[in-house]
């Protein structure tokens, strides 16, 4: 593989997802509602109330939280716990939901949608392999999806902390819990969906075909890696979260091998409509 | 024939889809540095031919190869040493003139500064020079047909495949398009084209074979061709109505000429137009127009289908 050609199919892509404006709102849109309005109208809600009694009985629910996620909420006053408590954990699954969503929208018009306007015959003909091509367009459809998780993921750290920080003592988040869940959880539970999608990509005979079959893919995905992320916050051991980050890993790796094997040039080509 | 020297070499070649025969077992070879062209109507099986040949669309039957290499193992570096000019432009219309052509040669793994004189010396060649920074969308067809071209001669290939390479342009534009295919014959440069205009083949291919319904027709030089199935000239008759041509057609099977009919004209061949013309006259037919003209692909298409090439 060469990693010229990878690089060139995969920039060509995301100029042209930069270019397109039905594109960038709906993501800036999804990233914006889930990482930063609603979780500042929950903390803010809770600081509106104070230690209301409807806010002492949710914060008397943490108990539910298994020990170790108890022994590390901060906090002195049952709002402040509760608040520290819903911006750790409760929001987790943001950071697999939000990339997860982007990545697929992309990823599933990426191969069909080649041959419906009718660019795959360039692609097809090029001297790039069906491997680098494969590639390319999977990290041009993981990028934006991760791109976009990162900078809400940001924006929400700088949001928590604001709020909730001078309750707590300061600066809190992120949490070692959620680095390990941002850099070794979602990138290959994103890059296994995204194989599988591609796949799909390739296979199906439009874009809206190709966008309801990967929500069946994804689906899945979503729920398997929302327990996971949650059980990672919850203070699963270290060495348990290694290992299934590990598997989800090496799930990941075999996928993409298989991935790029089936893809075939002709499935590039403008279908004749007879 | 002696084909050691061919660069692309068919034999019971043959593309299915489901179905449908799309390419039904054709057999064919072209030379180094000769044209050579594919005639014939739509649907005819030209561009399934011509994606095996460029190694997109795997063969389902037969032997192929192109440049001494099977199109089934070797696609990635035939690939390399093909430029490519699909029947649609496959342009970036984003980019501009240049970024196109800048874009595609980082394919090749070709440095930046080699890139960059390419480009140059290759929108000189098509004529787009001053174009070079304007975005490619608001191009005419013409224009962006020639950048089609210098784009699939970035690396410089050995052989140039070009599918339709006039077709939906204007006169003028095709002319010029000619014109740049003439001057990379010349330097040696092999081309393979699609067509369904007979003047284009007769314009620019050495040797051609002529397609119908997947299968080949015939095969030879365009002069070779008509002298093969045409006479020297033809005499087209066109009559007040339908029924006058009726009987018209009738009264030709007395002479010893071979005619074709077709809906709106006869075509009687004749290798002394103007003689043929006194002969029908003697029997009394009255044609409304009259017009002598040389044989041409067009001729040889319709005596070998018995089908025009461009459906009236
Ligand atoms: N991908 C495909 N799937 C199904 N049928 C196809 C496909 N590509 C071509 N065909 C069919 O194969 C036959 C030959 O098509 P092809 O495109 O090779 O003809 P052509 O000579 O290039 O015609 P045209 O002048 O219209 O470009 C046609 O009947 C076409 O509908
Ligand atoms: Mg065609």
């Amino acid at each position: 593989m060469n990693g010229h050609r990878i690089l060139t199919i995969m920039r060509t892509d995301l100029r042209q997802l930069l270019k397109s404006k039905d594109f960038l709102i709906p993501l800036a849109a999804l990233s914006a509602i889930f990482f930063v309005i609603l979780p500042m109208m929950l903390l803010l809600a809770i600081d509106a109330l104070g230690d209301v009694p409807t806010v002492q009985r949710i914060s008397e629910t943490l108990d539910v939280l298994p020990a170790k996620a108890q022994a590390a909420i901060q906090g002195s006053t049952p709002s402040a716990r509760t608040q520290y408590a819903l911006a750790v954990y409760l929001f987790a699954p943001l950071a697999v939901i939000v990339p997860l969503t982007i990545s697929t929208a992309i990823g599933a018009a990426t191969m069909v949608g080649e041959r419906e306007r009718g660019t795959g015959e360039f692609l097809a003909h090029s001297p790039a392999r069906t491997d680098e091509i494969y590639v390319g367009k999977l990290l041009a459809s993981f990028i934006p999806g991760y791109a976009a998780t990162f900078v809400g993921f940001g924006i929400y750290a700088v949001l928590v902390n604001s709020i909730v920080g001078p309750k707590v003592g300061g600066w809190f988040f992120p949490t070692n819990d959620w680095w390990v869940l941002m850099l070794w959880f979602v990138p290959p539970f994103l890059i296994f969906a995204m194989t599988l999608v591609l796949r799909l990509s390739a296979r199906v005979r439009s874009t809206i075909a190709a966008q309801q079959a990967s929500g069946l893919v994804t689906l899945p995905m979503i729920v398997l890696s929302y327990t996971q992320s949650t059980g990672t916050l919850f203070g699963a051991s270290a060495a348990s979260t290694f290992l299934i980050g590990l598997i989800a890993w090496i799930a990941a790796a075999i996928s993409l091998t298989s991935g790029m094997r089936a893809v075939r040039r002709s499935r590039l080509l403008g279908v004749a409509i007879s | 024939m002696v084909d050691t020297a061919a660069l692309v070499r068919a034999r019971g070649l043959t593309k299915r889809f489901g179905s449908l025969v799309a390419v039904d077992g054709i057999d064919f070879d072209v030379a180094a540095g000769e044209s050579f062209g594919f005639l014939g109507p739509n649907g005819a099986g030209k561009s399934s031919t011509m994606r095996m040949i460029g190694c997109v669309s795997p063969r389902d039957d037969g032997e192929l190869s192109v440049l001494d290499l099977d199109p089934d193992h070797d696609g990635p570096s035939i690939r390399g040493r093909l430029g490519v000019v699909p029947q649609e432009d496959t342009l970036d219309t984003e980019l501009t003139v240049s970024d196109n052509l800048l874009v595609y040669g980082r394919y090749f793994d070709l440095p930046r500064r080699v890139i960059r004189e390419r480009t140059e010396a290759l929108l000189e060649f098509t004529r787009l020079a001053d174009r070079a920074d304007d975005r490619v969308e608001p191009l005419s067809g013409g224009m962006k047909r020639r950048l089609t071209i210098a784009r699939a001669l970035i690396n410089e290939p050995d052989v140039l495949l070009l599918d339709e390479p006039t077709t939906g342009l204007d006169p003028q534009a095709r002319h010029m398009v000619w014109d740049r295919l003439y001057r990379l014959k010349q330097r040696g440069v092999t081309l393979i084209l699609t067509t369904h205009y007979m003047d284009e083949a007769e314009q620019l291919c050495d040797r051609l074979v002529i397609m119908d319904n997947g299968r080949i027709a015939d095969e030879g030089s365009p002069r070779a061709l008509i002298e093969r199935h045409c006479t020297r000239e033809v005499l087209e008759l066109r009559f007040a109505d339908f029924d006058e041509l009726d009987r018209a057609a009738t009264r030709l099977d007395e002479l010893p000429h071979t005619r074709e009919v077709l809906p709106d004209r006869v075509l009687v061949y004749a290798d002394d137009g103007d003689a043929a013309l006194a002969a029908i006259h003697d029997t009394g037919l009255q044609p409304a127009s009259t017009l002598i003209r040389r044989s041409s692909l067009e001729d040889v298409f319709l005596r070998l289908t018995g089908r025009s090439l461009v459906e009236a």
